[in-house]
């Protein structure tokens, strides 16, 4: 980071405290402000990670800020982000860039005018086995990719500082907190023409916990399932016409399977092993610092989250109150109990 | 039906949620809910748009806040003893105090015993719990709520639901874990199991909300198919097609037999540490550092024999350390060796001894004729409902069967 550079971060819930800080500790010493809209995080924040000031006041902020990362709920992301662009502070932001791609839009708009770096966090991409996954598709280790399933799902483990992923108004919902990762993995697999062609999710008014989308993206059909509240097998499954490629979301191995059912497994090579997801949010804010000190092009430019905006719009344009079977038996049966 | 603000507590769980759901679709309720802590349960709470808590039932502020508005409780939390019966007791505090005019209570029947040992049993029966942590607090709990109508001026209704199984229970997730592990029945499981879809329960929850008749009231809780335990985790099984054998033990063999494996678990690491010093002592096949390491792995596992060995003579201790120790070896070593034969089946717990060759049946008498009751969604309509939502869960896979 530029000698002396002041850098903020906006918001000090989970991601900021449990990754973008001790990232940033390990790439920079310059002075650093904690902005919280709830002053004792913010204190918190910074008396953990040695940094200058707490404030409460973004904007007010701003005028120390040289370098920001925004890690507020989602639905703010967008705001604050515009905000620093427009005083010429580069910014990175938690995905997604927006909650809507209108707002997405315009931040990318108002990136390019003012000629301001403006990146989005891509946590995904830059783990070894979806790595390697993609190099395996481009290679051909499969032949051409004909299906491609994404099951991600695991009981909620992470601490919640604000609550907003369960906050209808605060864009929560699982397809706004994961959905951008799964999204983006599969625009950078298969390009960002990606085709909803169905979508459902277990909505009840309030925000979705699980979600199943099918996406088309050229001569590819893509199956994705999150959730939150159940364990599946969490991993790629890209099948191909000579095979499948088996890739787990965290690791350093991925199969590759012919279609006698030989299986063989390539390992990392060229990246550490193991990294933690603070490792890789150490590369990437060194990417963006990078584009912020040195001119280089930003690796992940907020522009990336367009497609992925684009796919959740139509997802919830395709979205009605669908109980479960078990569910519909027992509120059919009650008085006034007829969802939707 | 006039509206009726509900505050329920343990919103997030099977219970909870369920009736969070169905009073937010049902005409002239709102709604509000305590959560205990971010986590799966909630993610599956906030998919409706209700007003959620997060916070405990032994944290006052976040009761107050939970009941401030409402007209009704429903108590449903539960934990450890703490949070059951204190956690009961601040409830009832909160309610009194903000004026709540009902308050019920989901307790549960085994209040009257594991095996209450009758036929039939019905709400006069003794408050009798075994010597086993849940029973007992859920009793706890319910003397609190019977003092504090008595105290406050409360109406309280209490329900003492049998087996509640279907969608999100424990007591439908469970049998297939214990048929994937390898389920052992006590005496063939022949008892009763008084199994209520939780449906049918929740339909007495919202009975008991403003039937004036039911203030001051306990009520049992069960369907009316009275299934045995036998038939109840076949059907499981049916549903989960392949998995080990289904044993059965006879109920006095337990206590040997958990004897049995106590002996074995205890001297097989014994047995192995001597295997250790024939082979590696004795004939010199191991080095010293080796033979030190597989012996402290064995030894850790007995820990009478760890206790035996510090009462040992300081002389004697030191001639084992000087066989043992003088290695330097650090930590670190573990068990080697020995055969691992297939794992046991797992022994069932006394309760559940009590529960499968229990004959008691619950009378739901009182619930029919005081709240109106009657069990909507039958036996094989539960199960089926169950299945697909174990199929959605991934516990099994329907497309084989």
């Amino acid at each position: 980071m530029t000698e002396g550079a002041v850098f903020g971060v906006i918001g000090c819930g989970s991601v900021a405290t449990q990754l973008y800080l001790p990232a940033l500790r390990r790439v920079t010493d310059a002075p650093g402000i904690a902005v919280d809209t709830v002053p004792d995080r913010a204190r918190a924040a910074a008396w953990e990670f040695d940094l200058v000031e707490a404030a409460s006041d973004y904007e007010s902020a701003l005028a120390e800020i040289e370098v920001a990362f925004v890690c507020t709920p989602p639905a703010t992301h967008a705001e604050i982000a515009r905000d620093c662009l427009e005083r010429g502070i580069p910014v990175l932001t938690e995905k997604p860039i927006a909650t809507s791609r209108s707002a997405g839009q315009d931040l990318v708009a108002t990136a390019r005018d003012l000629d301001v770096p403006c990146a989005v966090m891509r946590n995904w991409r830059s783990r070894n086995v979806i790595a390697m996954l993609r190099e395996a598709i481009e290679d051909g280790a499969v032949g051409p990719v004909e299906s491609t399933s994404l099951l991600r799902g695991k009981e909620l483990g992470w601490v919640y500082q604000s609550g907003y992923r369960f906050d209808r108004d605060r864009a929560g919902g699982i397809l706004p907190d994961i959905g951008p990762h799964a999204i983006d993995v599969c625009c950078w697999l298969f390009g960002d023409d990606l085709e909803v062609c169905d979508y459902t999710d277990d909505f009840l008014g309030g925000v979705e916990a699980n979600l199943a989308l099918w996406l088309r993206a050229d001569d590819v059909d893509l199956e994705v399932r999150l959730s939150h509240t159940r364990d599946l097998d969490n991993g790629f499954v890209v099948t191909g016409r000579d095979g499948r490629i088996e890739a787990p979301l965290l690791g350093d191995e991925i199969a590759i399977v012919d279609e006698d059912g030989n299986s063989r497994t390539l390992k990392v090579t060229d990246a550490p092993r193991d990294r933690s997801e603070v490792d890789r949010i150490v590369e990437q804010i060194r990417g963006f610092l990078g584009a912020v000190e040195r001119d280089e092009p930003v690796p992940t430019p907020a522009e990336t989250g367009l497609p992925i905006l684009s796919v959740i719009e139509a997802c919830y344009e395709r979205r009605e109150i669908t109980p479960h079977p078990w569910e519909r038996v027992s509120l059919s049966g009650f008085d006034g109990g007829k969802p939707g | 039906m006039s509206d009726l603000t509900v505050a329920i507590t343990g919103a997030g769980g099977f219970i909870g949620h369920l009736l969070a759901q169905r009073l937010h679709f049902a005409d002239g309720y709102e709604v509000e809910c305590l959560v205990h802590r971010s986590g799966p349960k909630l993610a599956r709470l906030a998919r409706l748009p209700v007003e959620i808590t997060v916070g405990s039932v032994l944290d006052d502020d976040a009761l107050d806040a939970l009941v401030s508005e409402a007209d009704v409780v429903v108590h449903c939390a539960h934990g450890d003893r703490e949070a059951t019966v204190d956690g009961t007791r601040r409830t009832l505090s909160a309610a009194g105090d903000a004026g709540v005019e009902r308050f019920v209570h989901l307790s549960t029947y085994v209040v009257h015993g594991w095996d209450p040992g009758v036929d039939r049993v019905d709400e006069s029966a003794p408050i009798d719990p075994d010597d086993e942590s849940y029973s007992e607090w859920k009793a706890a709990a319910e003397e609190h709520v019977w003092q504090a109508a008595d105290r406050t001026g409360v109406d309280v209704t209490v329900l003492r639901p049998g087996i509640v199984y279907g969608p999100h229970g424990n007591w439908s997730r469970r049998p297939l874990r214990e048929l994937r592990a390898g389920l052992m029945l006590v005496d063939g499981a022949s008892g009763i199991a008084n199994v209520v879809y939780v449906d049918n329960l929740i339909d007495a929850m919202v009975a008991a909300m403003d039937e004036p008749a039911a203030a001051g009231e306990a009520f049992l809780v069960a369907d009316d198919d009275y299934p045995t335990w036998d038939e109840y985790y076949r059907r499981y099984a049916d549903m989960l097609g392949e998995h080990p054998q289904i044993r059965t033990i006879r109920r006095d063999r337990i206590r040997r037999e958990r004897a049995r494996r106590t002996v074995v678990q205890s001297v097989a690491p014994l047995g192995r540490a001597a295997r250790t010093l024939a082979g590696g002592v004795v004939d010199g096949s191991l080095g010293e550092a080796e033979t030190k390491a597989k012996l402290k792995g064995h030894l850790g596992q007995v820990p009478w024999a760890m206790s035996i060995y510090d009462r040992l003579p300081s002389m004697v201790r030191g001639s084992i350390r000087n066989g043992l120790d003088s290695s330097g070896a650090g930590p670190g070593g573990g068990p080697s060796g020995g055969r691992v034969g297939p794992p046991d089946y797992p022994l069932p717990p006394s309760y559940l001894a009590d529960l499968q060759t229990s004959t008691t049946r619950i009378s739901t008498t009182k619930l029919r004729e005081t709240l109106g009751w009657e069990q909507r969604i039958g036996y094989e309509r539960g199960l089926e409902l169950t299945a697909q939502w174990l199929d959605y869960e991934e516990e099994i896979d329907r497309a084989e069967h």
